[in-house]
């Protein structure tokens, strides 16, 4: 980021590269809308772009850029609270892009048949499962589950003590250990 | 350490981030308490269930709306993306679309006014996926395909549409399809602007019965010059000029037998003229078309900006739709 502050335009295109996948997941697996999620995404690096000039080295780079993404996502519940004909709306395409989830899972060739349904409607449980959880905790589930980031990292990102991460993730994984207790088997 | 305390560790010590000089606390108290062992194992089998929740890969398009919104703000991008990487978002596009199919207002606020004579306008319409697809199939270069070319009466409704079950067509497919009542896109009586042709934001309103968006953006020096509502048609007409060139924006609703169906493309579909053929038009320059579906909308932007300039505008018009801006200018 330092480098395109400095004018090297390369750099974006790197950063482009490494982090379009990861904080497009990590804002799908908050808003749970595959087209809100695209939307978000390309609002989150445009704001990068904005703030090249003025951007101080305060956090790295990633957390920086999580941070974005998750202000953006904040916004949107804010709006979409007092928007509830948008909100039923969401639930039908919310619906759709869950079914085509089911449909991509189902297309796996490296599934046997039995196991790609299995896979399929279990992946459409785990997500009802995250989504019911506590925003706090649905976040800290998002990004060290799905995003492998280290508590401290979610600590610059929540600015939130390390302590209180692991007391919300455990608290997270206890409800979705009774969400889905059929399929944890012991 | 407790066993409250280690269960807090454990979703590390199954990630292997535990710190090393926690280590070896956690495996002695792991193998003395059963307890906490049930609870790594569960552990471990949570995160193996959880992944069972797949992610989402991004759309070819984002980037280019994207780098589009860069071009608009003045933000300079490197040529980034690589030709194989459109051609490889052409051929998922392909794969995927069974058909595409839009149906394109050509309205004769188009352009200035001109002699009935000069009615026909050469337009070659071609959608950029497709093009990239054929040529890649084709080993040929983008600028030896040809693209679609058909005389289109300004008053016409053109609907482009090719059938993607064989990508390896040599060219696009363009079809013309009935043309639509006379009635519906006849000659004003009266030139653009005159009285009897405006109606106001909030007549055209209630005269459509949908709530149709006016951009938030507008390229500089262009004003709102009048709104009208196509004859026998829920669809709506605000022509824009900044007294040389004008901007048209064309709305109805998705599912009207004229209208773009829900189904008719993905994103946006995007449209170019090339330069006017010398002799047969008269006045009809460059000219970039944009249709979209935005909230069961169907809109289509026709000006003589650049496509960055007339994204920009439509991303405004998104932008209003999606805050119930309806009817601002």
């Amino acid at each position: 980021m330092l480098n395109y502050r400095e004018g090297d335009e390369a750099a974006f295109e790197m950063l482009y590269r490494k982090y379009e996948k990861p904080v497009l997941d990590f804002i799908y697996r908050m808003v749970m809308i595959a087209d809100e999620a695209e939307n978000l995404c390309q609002e989150t690096f445009f704001r990068v772009v904005r703030a090249r000039k003025n951007y101080q080295v305060t956090a790295t780079f990633k957390t920086w850029l999580f941070q974005i993404a998750l202000n953006l996502c904040r916004d949107r519940q804010r709006r979409m609270k007092h928007r509830s004909h948008l909100s039923l709306s969401a639930r039908v395409r919310a619906q759709n892009d869950r079914d085509a989830e089911l449909q991509d899972v189902l297309a796996d060739p490296s599934l046997d048949l039995v196991r790609r349904v299995e896979t399929a409607e279990l992946g459409a449980l785990v997500q009802r499962a995250v989504a019911a959880l506590p925003e706090a905790e649905h976040l800290v589930v998002v990004l060290k589950e799905y995003q492998g980031l280290e508590f401290s990292e979610i600590a610059e990102i929540m600015d939130c003590p390390v302590g209180t991460l692991k007391s919300l993730n455990h608290r997270a994984h206890e409800k979705l250990r009774k969400t889905l207790a059929k399929y944890l088997g012991d | 350490m407790n066993c409250e305390e280690i269960r807090k560790e454990l979703a590390d010590f199954v990630s292997g981030k535990t710190e090393a000089a926690m280590i070896n606390e956690i495996k002695n108290h792991l193998e003395a308490c059963r307890d906490c062992s049930r609870e790594l194992r569960q552990t471990k089998r949570l995160s193996e269930v959880l992944r069972s929740w797949k992610g989402i890969d991004p759309s070819p398009l984002m980037v280019d709306k994207l780098k589009t919104r860069m071009s608009a703000s003045g933000s300079s991008w490197r040529k980034i993306f690589s030709l194989s990487t459109f051609r490889k978002a052409a051929f998922k596009f392909a794969e995927v679309a069974a058909i595409v199919a839009v149906t394109l207002l050509v309205s004769r606020q188009l352009q200035k006014p001109a002699p009935k004579t000069s009615a026909l306008a050469p337009i070659n319409f071609y959608l950029m996926e497709h093009q990239e697809a054929v040529a890649q199939t084709a080993s040929a270069e983008l600028s030896e395909l040809p693209t679609a070319h058909i005389p289109v009466d300004r008053g016409d409704f053109l609907y482009y549409e090719f059938i993607d079950g064989y990508p390896r067509a040599a060219r696009p497919g363009v079809i013309l399809r009935g043309r639509p009542s006379q009635k519906d896109v006849k000659p004003p009586e009266t030139p653009p602007g005159s009285k009897e042709q405006i109606i106001t934001l909030e007549q055209a309103r209630k005269a459509v019965g949908f709530p149709f968006v006016a951009p938030q953006r507008l390229h500089p020096g262009y004003i709102l010059d009048s709104v009208r509502k196509i004859e026998d048609r829920k669809c709506l007409h605000l022509l824009y000029t900044n007294g040389i060139d004008t901007l048209s924006l064309f709305e109805q609703p998705a599912n009207e037998e004229h209208g773009l169906g829900a189904k008719d493309f993905r994103e946006y579909a995007v449209f170019r003229s090339v330069e006017p053929v010398p002799g047969q038009v008269n006045g009809q320059g460059r000219v970039t078309i944009l249709a979209w579906i935005s909230d069961g909308v169907s809109l289509v932007l026709i000006g003589k900006g650049d496509l960055s300039q007339l994204m920009d505008i439509g991303q405004s018009i998104n932008v209003a739709t999606g805050t119930a801006n309806h009817g601002s200018q």
